[in-house]
């Protein structure tokens, strides 16, 4: 059992038994496992570290109910706990408004233009104009639909990883990402119907 | 797989190849006390775990208990009625005796 070559698995019961040193080793062990999700599904407004506290807040107190019996490794326990932490953290954001059209660059206006019109070649610009669409595309969706779009098209994890990472069953991550692409379709429309006005 | 689904595939891939600003990964100094501040107090035994814990004891105490109490109503139906003073046999025999 390891996390980025700590082997997480000897603090775990100084850790439950409230050592402050074992507990300490556990942080520092886990935190650029944490990390790396948090950056990935943070809500934009909250801070990093504050969303890093909470999930290891949340670990410890959790940590009693975690058993290696359940033939779960605990890094994976805590991935599921990071990213349902980021799930509940976004939800609680406020939808972002609205985009307008004179919000977009002209790179992102080509992108968008290829996303819709089937005969539209691939443009040539630069990667982060990409990137830059695809964020803001991702976010008009719900959290569920954004978690869901960010693991399986942007960190190419497969739909297992993303049941055990969700708690979600696999025929419900296959609907949600179904669906999660048809809202990106009608978010993508109404850029364009933006532009046209 | 619709048109839009395998457009988006490509933006998707174009957005990958755009390398993640460098941050570092290891835990800013001071991070692990501030977890260990707020970290909740090992609270005593949850309610369920206190439910589990005495439920046996409790359980095997009513099962004596009831144990107990039904010898002793078997015991009671058993015993012999305890006899009436027949008065009427006795006023009987004493005036019978007369």
């Amino acid at each position: 059992m390891t996390a980025d070559g700590h082997d997480v698995a000897q603090w775990l019961p100084g850790a439950r038994a409230g050592e402050d040193k074992a507990s300490r080793a556990l942080v520092e062990a886990l935190y650029p496992q944490v990390i790396r999700i948090v950056r990935s599904h943070r809500p934009v407004r909250l801070a990093e570290e504050d969303l890093a506290q909470d999930i290891f807040v949340k670990l410890f107190g959790r940590l009693d109910r975690y058993e290696e019996q359940d033939g779960v490794p605990f890094e994976h326990w805590v991935s599921r706990l990071a990213v349902r932490t980021c799930l509940d953290a976004l939800r609680a954001e406020r939808r972002r408004p609205e985009l307008r059209c004179s919000d977009l660059a002209e790179e992102d206006n080509r992108w968008l233009e290829y996303l819709l019109t089937e005969t539209a070649a691939v443009p040539d610009g630069p990667d982060f104009s990409a990137a830059e669409l695809v964020e803001r595309m991702l976010a008009q969706l719900s959290a569920e639909d954004r978690l869901v779009i960010r693991l399986l098209d942007l960190e190419q994890k497969s739909v297992a990883e993303i049941s055990q990472l969700t708690g979600w069953s696999r025929p419900a991550v296959k609907v949600r990402a179904f669906r999660a692409r048809h809202r990106l379709r009608k978010v993508a429309q109404g850029f364009q119907e933006g532009m046209k006005l | 797989m619709s048109e839009f689904d395998l457009r988006w595939k490509e933006l998707a891939g174009k957005a990958r190849n755009v390398p993640a600003a460098h941050a570092d990964d290891t835990a800013p100094s001071g991070f692990a006390t501030r977890v260990l501040a707020r970290r909740p107090e090992r609270a005593g035994p949850a309610t369920e775990d206190l439910w589990l814990r005495w439920l046996r004891p409790s359980l095997a105490t009513m099962a004596a208990i009831a144990v107990v109490l039904t010898g002793l109503e078997v015991r009671a139906s058993r015993a012999p009625v305890l006899a009436r003073p027949c008065i009427e046999n006795t006023v009987a025999q004493v005036l019978w005796k007369l």
